[in-house]
């Protein structure tokens, strides 16, 4: 029998940097050929590592012990971040260099790609510049690829992380068409949403080690969660902090057009829209990354006439990609330098190395950009509200964090930040709590940015 | 032309001139390039970017042979300010009508350069305009956080290796999840030609060259 038709076993794995200090420790774990299993657990807990391992990708660190066995040859994965996701500068070109690595001939590789572009709805992305897309659409391109390769095994790292609701059920119904031709798919996720009917096992990351969910357990994981109401209110148009008047803006395409956006002064709002209806792009236009049209003013002030370095102290942002943060090497060093630079007179030295600690960032010498993905998160809504600027921007904060994890930023917000006079705006997807956290409701839809009311 | 032949032109012919000095083979070559770039209708910004950027360079050079050296030879003077526009114009022709993908195809396909180079290459080139971006977002998160970085501020060139070291991470996965391997063989789905008619052209255009490069002076 060849080893594709064997499961996938993984005996008595151990990985780490310090043999003392496993990250994962005895796991063992069999996955059937054709079957689809969903791998849980809190922030920071290895699920991501253990992907990897599979895979068989460079990983910091070093198997200690056991083994992992019948890998296909034939796999591929899609991750969280885009920007470990593409090699060409195009759609096509990567569509290209992927057939081509699996020889596939001109004529079938031009078919394939014709059909997949339309499966995955990206026929009109094909030739733009990835680099410019937005994230959703990007996501929608990596399953063009995975589908296209038709892989004996296919892993998602938080593959949704960054998609809009409907992107989300779209691409999940794509997962259907590799389990049909008996594709091994395992995915990675704090977010259940919509895994319920497809999955064939969960598993469940405790105490560094992997056991599989019983049934009690699995149907808990699954229980709808009771759906919070949103509820928002208008802002009244007075105060104002940001106003605008015929706002424009435009990246690739028109995003934003002859648009009257305001923010009230000691508001929170959350913003939503599609994926590429041009969220991330607003932020590039309130922090001075993209030019706009129209007049866009900040405590009545044209924003283009202010200066970088002053009104960017004022107007902050927490990016979605964690690295373009941090501006130090270790843990220790960034608080050492906003203790020093960055104000916030609610926290002092305690409280930080408090809540540090209860955040599991305890090591002073760990290197930033060797935190996992959720601690990454974590750690710059901490640098970003000690240097605490009157209006804070935050791209998908909770991108990766489990439940518990985004509860813990939405209080700590709420408690060290917003208890001043300030005003924030959060682009979030995931909406668990977020009533708690916002006040308003701001929405981007067909080039116009408008607060509603639910 | 095929893009690796117009490479080898370019190179050799390149290599030719600064080893042989001839102030009329300098001004055909840039001569014959400004009609090759005309044709391939490059705009007039970049014709004036191709004129001014190296004009400081070449009058340097001018200035240096010209006044300093003990023979004041001034033929040579314009010989060597002319050269420094065959090397830019020629280059033009080759960065002006070839992209970094059609040449990396080409040197994979028709010249059989490892994959693993010419893969590593292009992907490395295709980060170039996030690094653009990057740069600037660091700027900015130093701005939000009180650290002004300036163009010669060290910092700021830690962090964009940092960012180098962890793309080039990235492209390792990225070419390995999308079925990369070192050493398996791949097909070819968008062939680049390398006809017959591409090589009498280099033959012929390597050819005609020489007489004019050693036999023609003013």
């Amino acid at each position: 029998m060849s080893s594709t038709y064997k499961p996938l076993k993984i005996s008595h794995l151990s990985f780490g940097y310090d043999k003392n200090k496993p990250i994962l420790n005895d796991i063992n774990l069999t996955i059937p050929r054709g079957g689809f299993s969903l791998i849980t657990g809190p922030t920071g807990c290895g699920k991501s590592t253990l992907l990897r391992l599979i895979a068989g990708l460079n990983l910091q660190g070093k198997i200690i012990g056991g083994q992992i066995e019948n890998v296909p040859c034939k796999w591929s994965m899609v991750f969280q971040n885009s920007d470990r996701q593409f090699t060409m500068a195009t759609a096509y070109q990567e569509l290209v260099f992927t057939l081509e690595n699996l020889q596939i001939s001109r004529a079938r590789a031009l078919k394939t790609i014709k059909e997949v572009a339309t499966v995955t709805n990206i026929s009109d992305l094909l030739h733009k510049k990835i680099v410019n897309l937005s994230g959703g659409e990007k996501q929608r391109i990596a399953f063009a690829v995975a589908l296209a390769m038709k892989p004996d095994l296919l892993l998602l790292d938080e593959a949704f992380a960054s998609c809009d609701q409907r992107n989300r059920e779209f691409l999940q119904k794509q997962l259907l068409t590799f389990k049909n031709y008996g594709c091994t798919i395992i995915a990675v996720d704090h977010n259940l949403d919509g895994y319920q009917d497809m999955c064939d096992q969960v598993y469940l990351f405790k105490n560094k080690t992997l056991a599989l969910a019983d049934e009690t357990e699995t149907r808990t994981l699954f229980s709808p969660k009771s759906k919070m109401e949103l509820a928002f209110k208008i802002p009244a148009k007075e105060n104002l902090v940001f106003a605008s008047r015929n706002l424009s803006y435009v990246q690739e395409k028109t995003l934003v057009a002859k648009s009257n956006f305001y923010l009230p002064q000691n508001s929170s709002v959350l913003l939503t829209g599609e994926n590429g209806a041009g969220k991330s792009s607003l932020f590039k236009v309130l922090t001075k990354l993209l030019a706009y049209n129209g007049s866009l003013s900040y405590q009545n002030k044209e924003v283009k006439k202010l200066k970088a370095k002053k009104y960017l102290r004022n107007v902050s942002q927490v990016f979605q990609n964690s690295d373009d943060q941090f501006l130090m090497v270790t843990v220790g060093e960034e608080i050492d330098f906003s203790l020093k630079h960055n104000a916030n007179s609610l926290l002092n030295e305690e409280k930080i190395q408090h809540i540090l600690k209860s955040w599991g960032l305890n090591r002073r010498d760990q290197v930033v950009y060797s935190l996992s993905g959720g601690q990454k998160k974590k750690f710059q809504v901490l640098l970003m509200v000690l240097a605490n600027p009157d209006v804070l921007l935050l791209d998908e904060p909770f991108a990766g964090l489990d439940l518990a994890s985004s509860q813990e930023v939405i209080s700590f917000l709420k408690k060290y930040y917003l208890s001043q006079t300030k005003s924030l705006i959060v682009i979030s997807h995931q909406f668990n709590n977020i009533s708690e956290l916002c006040d308003y409701h701001l929405h981007l839809r067909d080039k116009k940015l408008t607060y509603v009311s639910h | 032309m095929n893009p690796s032949l117009k490479l080898f032109l370019v190179l050799i012919i390149s290599l030719e001139v600064s080893l042989k000095a001839n102030l009329l083979a300098n001004l055909i070559l840039i001569f014959i390039s400004l009609i090759y770039l005309f044709i391939h209708r490059v705009s007039l910004k970049e014709l004036l970017g191709l004129i001014f950027v190296p004009l400081i360079a070449a009058i340097a050079i001018f200035i240096a042979i010209y006044y300093y050296s003990p023979a004041h030879d001034l033929i040579y003077a314009w010989t060597l300010f002319s050269r420094l526009y065959t090397f830019v114009f020629l280059g033009a022709c080759l960065t002006k009508t070839t992209t970094a993908t059609q040449l990396s195809r080409s040197l994979e396909q028709n010249m059989h350069l490892p994959t693993k180079f010419a893969y590593g290459t292009l992907a490395a080139f295709n980060v170039l305009p996030k690094i653009g971006q990057e740069v600037k977002r660091i700027h900015a998160a130093g701005q939000m956080r009180a650290m002004n970085l300036s163009f010669y501020s060290p910092r700021l060139y830690f962090k964009a290796i940092l960012s180098a070291i962890s793309w080039a991470d990235g492209l390792n996965d990225a070419m390995q999840a999308h079925g990369f391997r070192e050493t398996q063989a791949r097909s070819i789905i968008d062939p680049i030609a390398l006809t017959k008619k591409d090589w009498l052209l280099f033959i012929l255009l390597l050819i005609s060259f020489q007489p004019i490069l050693f036999f023609l002076y003013i």
